[in-house]
Order: C-alpha cells, then structure tokens, then sequence
C-alpha cells in the first residue's frame, strides 16, 4: 500500500462515515479557532502594548513640573510638587542631555477666559438640562449659552505631538503653526452638553480666547483681556494639562507673554512665570524611567511617572496570559479527545476493512499509515476552517472593540492578516490529530488479520 | 482625574490588546485630512473708550460689549482684540492710559468713542479738541487705521464735540463713523448714553460698515 492508496482509502472512509467526519472536524475547528484567537490575542497583548510601552513613548512619559524636585518622594508615581522653580530652555536641554531621554517636549499652560460659540449644535438627545435657549436655524445650530468661563490653554509643540499623552478622537490636530486653530477636550463638549457622539458636530465652530492682565491706572485696578478667535478644528483627550483647549505652544507662549507683562506678573490670574509650564520627558524604553526621573531629581525638579501604574499593568497582562494559555490547553485536551475517541471509533467500525486488507497482504505500518493520514485529514481539515473561523471572529470582535475604545475617548486599532497564527494554527491542528490518531491507528494496525475477519 | 482617565487609558489599551487579533499600526496622533488654515499674522484691533466701550452697563461686557462684536464681526480670525477701555473716564485719561497700551501692542486698527463722561464733566470743547487731536496723532503716527465715533446726545456741548471729531478725523486721515445716525435710525435701541446689548449691536456694525466700506 503505498501513500497514494492509503490517501484513497483514508478519503473514502471520510466519504463513507461523513456524519461522524463532520463533528471530529468541527471539534477540531473549535478547539483550532479557540487556539487561534488566544493566540492573536496573546501576541497582541504583548507585541502592541508592552514592547510599545518598553520602546519608548507616550506611555514612559515622565512629567517634569516647574517645582523643586523632593527627593523622598521618587518611589510614588505622582508625588507633590515643591515649591515653584524656574523650568527654562537651559533645563530643557540639559534634561535632553541625560542618558536615557529620547526626546523632552515643552508645555505652556495659561489661563484664560474663554466665550462659548453663539450658535453650537444641538445636544444629539433631547435632554431639558440644556443650555440652548433661542430658535432653531436650518443648520442644525441653536443659539447657545455664550457666559465666559475660565480654563486654560495647553500649548504643546504640536509637530512632536506623538510623544506627548495626545489621542485624537475627530477632526485633526491644530497646525503646529497656527494661531487660529484649537482642539477641545471631551470636558468642552460636556460644558456644551454635548455627548462624545457630539465631537464632530463642534468642528468648524469658533471660541474665543482672553488672556487676562492686570493694570494698574489712575482709576484703580483694572482687567484686560487679549481676546483672539480659534476654530475648533478637532476633539482630543489628553494628559498633558488640565485644560480644555490644546493649542500650538506659540499660542500659549504669547497669551502668557501678555499676562507676565501686567501688574503683579500674571500672578493675580495665576500665569506662570516659568517660561515652561511643565515638560513631558520620554524615556528610551520602560527600564529606563526610573534612572532617568532619579537624573532629573538630581538636577532639582519635581517628577511624575506612571511607571508602577505601568508595571502593574505588566503584572496583570502576564496573568492573563497564563489564563488565556489555560484556557487555549483545555481546548486542545478536547480536540485531541474528540479526534482520539472517532478514531477509536473509526477502528471498531472498520475491523473487517482492516482484516482484508492484511488479508490481500497490507504491513502493519500500512494499516497504520491509513489510519494517521485519515486522522491528520481530519486535522488539516478542521485547522483551517477553525483558524479562519477565529479571524473572521476576531474581525467581529475588532469592530465592537473599536466601537468601545471611541466611546472612551480612544483611537482604533486595525486588524492585520496574522499569517503566522493562520498557518501555525492549520498545522498545529494537523499535528495535534497525528498525536491523538497515534493509538487508534497503532490498534488497528497491530489486530491479527483473523481477529479483524472474524469478529463483527 | 488626570491619572484615573491615565490609568483607564491603559487598562482599555490593554484590554483592546487581549481581545483582538494582531494590529497592523494605531491611528493614534493622526491627523485627519482636511483643510488646514494657518491664518497669517493679521490685525491687532484696539478699542479706546469708556463706559459703553468697556460694557459697563451691560449684563454680558464680555461678549456683549460692541468692540468684541465688531471683532467677531468685521476682522478675519486672526485678529487679535484688546479693548483697553474703562468705566467712567474721560478722554484725557484715555490719552495716558489706553493710547500707551495701543502703541505697546502695535495696534494696526484703533477703534475710539469717547466723549460721554467729558460732556458730564463739562470739558470744554476746545480742550476736548486738543487732547482728542493729539489722541489720533499719536496713534495714526504709528501706522494705525484710527475709526472715530462720535457722540448721539443733546446737549450743545456734545454737538461741538461732534463738530470737533469731525474735524480731527478730517484732519488727521481717521474714519468717522457716525454713529449718532446710526443710532437714531434704530430708534427702539434707547439712547446711547445707557448702552443695552441692542445698542451694542447697533453701534458694533456701524464701526464694522465703516471698516469694510472704507
């Protein structure tokens, strides 16, 4: 018998017993398909968040604050500021100069007084909190609540902006050069009554921004405002300030340039008169951002660092690992049973085959290579269609995660073709039905011709 | 807050990771395509004035007042406004406080009403004719665009300092707006002496026709 016949033999059985082939392959997809979604999921896990995380970026910021650095206070991730210290470019760059910092980018927070748009798009649910008091127009506008409100413009080198804690969530960024442009935060929406569904209904609309600054003339002591008008031209979330409205750091710089001008220096308004406000410090991996915010302690400012916020993280993904490697075990325990128990079934069923085939001459390891190559059809089988089931799974689940992750303020991931996974799963089904399909087919080849023909 | 919406991004980054397959690149910092208007350097725009150009009398000074109408009206977005009027002073007290601040912020349109508290004081006109005219010549010797409004009242004294802004903007290359006309044509807005957020209204376009017609 040689693989040509034993593949005939093997596919004619399949063909023969089809019920019985049907759910051995369907236990194999389902255990093939639960494999490969952990998998993916495991790889993803690791590959897009931790190695992101221990190459560098937003999330092994460290925050150096315009402070006095307090040494004691290195072990906790957000500790107290000390008292105000001068942030400047000379300690921007002599912070960029330490080992360990791939890149130091600026931030200018000032406050200011800012006007709603007079007209802003109605709340996407009707709610009787509303704001919105006049008729509405045929676009969609309604007169809003144009009452100033104090918050603070965070001004951010916005050509760096991929190092900095900022997720577009509509629209675009702000030019990096533009006095003009504005991105709001969820909080502005809020203000608005407007829900995250809301963000692009509010591009386009136009706020208007006062630094404030304090005279003093013969009449008293008066307020004065430096009132420019910015187009929201996106909605973001971001760590990087408390405020509202992320704008290019040259639109910080001059509104706090006029503030420091005034009386008092700003102080009445609270202007900072740190030429930074804060700085955002990216490690060069994960490892490094307890070293570099002990260097930066050294050089005397105050620090902040998620960094046990991160390796907790580490913690739970690992933990979740192990789980998920449970989980995708238990599956194979079944697939290889199933497999195992229909070939076993398989050789009960087929005695007599088996019988005339030693009887017209087949060898035991014919006997034996029929029964492996049907097992490992079986395997083939239901690899692919489980490993192609749990994509096409995994493509389902990616929309509704992405649906999640834009409610909460997050950009989407997309979904590539894991070519690894697909193929490692197609073979791992085979070879798991080899192993399972091992002591079936051994049985069957070692049953004496006589035994097999004459027992029905 | 800023570390719980911290923790929470990570903890969903996380979560998004465990649940779904191999990711080819995030979208995240990405700009979405449109149009990017990085508006050139434009105007500064600075009003000079007292009581109703600061807003005194209004519920809202600081979006009802008329120059920040005007500079939401008649400027492009990238103007910058600073209105450097207050309550209750006279043109001399413009002179040495607010003209200072237009010249420091290089104004390049300078809108002025002034004139209410000097009639109540009773400046003579000949003295509100001589500061006003140095007013002007100080700001148009900086290379400012100067709008003059004059006054929408009664008494003699304030027709002889209509006919006084007259005669400076003539003389020294300003615009006058008239807003005594435009007032009196829109009679439901009460005087002008008592500015409401209708006279605001009123009184912002007629500085705004006289930017964009002149």
């Amino acid at each position: 018998v040689n693989y040509g016949d034993a593949i005939a033999i093997a596919a004619r059985s399949v063909r023969r017993r089809l019920g019985r082939a049907v759910l051995t392959v369907l236990a194999v997809a389902l255990a093939a398909a639960l494999l490969s979604s952990l998998l993916i999921a495991g790889t993803a896990a690791k590959s897009r968040v931790l190695n992101d995380v221990s190459r560098g970026g937003p999330l092994t910021g460290i925050r150096v604050d315009a402070a006095a650095a307090d040494v004691g206070a290195l072990d906790s991730d957000n500790p107290p500021r000390g008292a105000p210290r001068r942030l400047d470019e000379k300690a921007r760059q002599r912070i960029a100069a330490l080992p360990g910092v791939r890149d130091v980018v600026a931030v200018v927070v000032n406050p200011v007084t800012v006007i709603p748009p007079a007209k802003m798009p109605a709340p996407s649910r009707r709610s009787s909190t509303s704001p919105t008091t006049a008729s509405k127009s045929g676009t969609g506008l309604v007169s809003g609540d144009t009452t100033p409100f104090r918050d603070e413009l965070v001004g951010v080198d916005l050509a760096r902006v991929s190092n900095v804690p900022v997720t577009l969530q509509a629209g675009r960024l702000p030019d990096a050069t533009s006095t003009t442009e504005v991105a709001v935060t969820d909080g502005f929406l809020r203000r608005l009554r407007l829900s995250k569904k809301d963000a692009k209904r509010v591009l386009g609309l136009e706020v208007e921004v006062g630094a404030p600054r304090l005279f003093r003339s013969p009449i008293g002591t008066v307020g004065r405002g430096r009132w420019t008008r910015m187009s929201i031209v996106g909605v973001v979330a971001q760590e990087v300030g408390d405020g509202q409205f992320l704008v290019p750091i040259a639109s910080a710089i001059a509104a706090r340039k006029w503030g420091l001008a005034g009386a008092n220096a700003g102080a009445t308004f609270g202007v900072d008169s740190s030429p930074y406000s804060a700085l955002f410090v990216i490690a060069s991996s994960l490892g490094q951002v307890g070293p570099v915010r002990a260097e930066i302690t050294k050089v005397g400012f105050s620090t902040s660092a998620p960094e046990s916020l991160i390796e907790s993280v580490q913690r739970y993904v690992h933990v979740v690992e192990i789980v998920l490697g449970g989980i995708g075990l238990i599956g194979l325990v079944i697939a290889a049973l199933g497999i195992a128990n229909a070939m076993l079934a398989a050789v009960r069923e087929r005695r007599r085959e088996i019988g005339v085939l030693k009887a017209i001459g087949a060898r035991d390891r014919d006997v034996r290579r029929i029964f492996l190559l049907e097992a490992a059809t079986l395997g083939c089988v239901g690899g692919a269609i489980g490993t192609t089931a749990g994509w096409l799974t995994a493509r389902v689940l990616a929309g509704v995660v992405n649906g999640y992750l834009q409610k909460q303020g997050l950009a989407g991931v997309k979904l590539g073709v894991p070519g690894a996974v697909l193929i490692g799963g197609v073979v791992g089904a085979t070879l798991l039905a080899l192993v399972a399909g091992t002591v079936p087919a051994q049985r069957a080849a070692r049953m004496p011709a006589r035994q097999a023909m004459g027992d029905r | 807050v800023s570390r719980h919406r911290f923790a929470r991004s990570i903890a969903v980054a996380c979560v998004a990771a465990v649940a779904l397959a191999s990711c080819s690149h995030s979208e995240r910092h990405a700009n979405a395509p449109g149009s990017r208007s990085t508006a050139p350097p434009g105007d500064v725009l600075v009003a000079i004035g007292s009581d109703a150009t600061f807003g005194a009398d209004l519920r809202r000074p600081l979006s009802e007042a008329w120059p920040q109408l005007l500079f939401h009206e008649a400027f492009p977005i990238s103007t910058v406004l600073i209105n450097a009027a207050d309550g209750g002073v006279t043109l001399q007290h413009a002179l040495t406080v607010q003209v200072p601040l237009a010249l420091e912020v290089h104004a390049t349109v300078v809108a002025v009403w002034l004139g209410d508290i000097d009639v109540e004081q009773h400046v003579p006109a000949a003295t509100f004719e001589a500061d006003l005219d140095l007013l002007v010549r100080r700001l148009r010797s900086s290379g400012a665009r100067v709008l003059l409004g004059n006054l929408s009242r009664a008494e003699p004294l304030a027709a002889a300092y209509d006919d006084a802004i007259g005669r400076v903007a003539r003389a020294r290359g300003a615009t006058l707006v008239d807003l005594a006309a435009a007032l009196a044509a829109t009679p439901t807005v009460g005087p002008s002496t008592h500015v409401n957020a209708a006279t605001s209204r009123v009184i912002a376009r007629a500085f705004a026709s006289a930017v964009t017609t002149t």
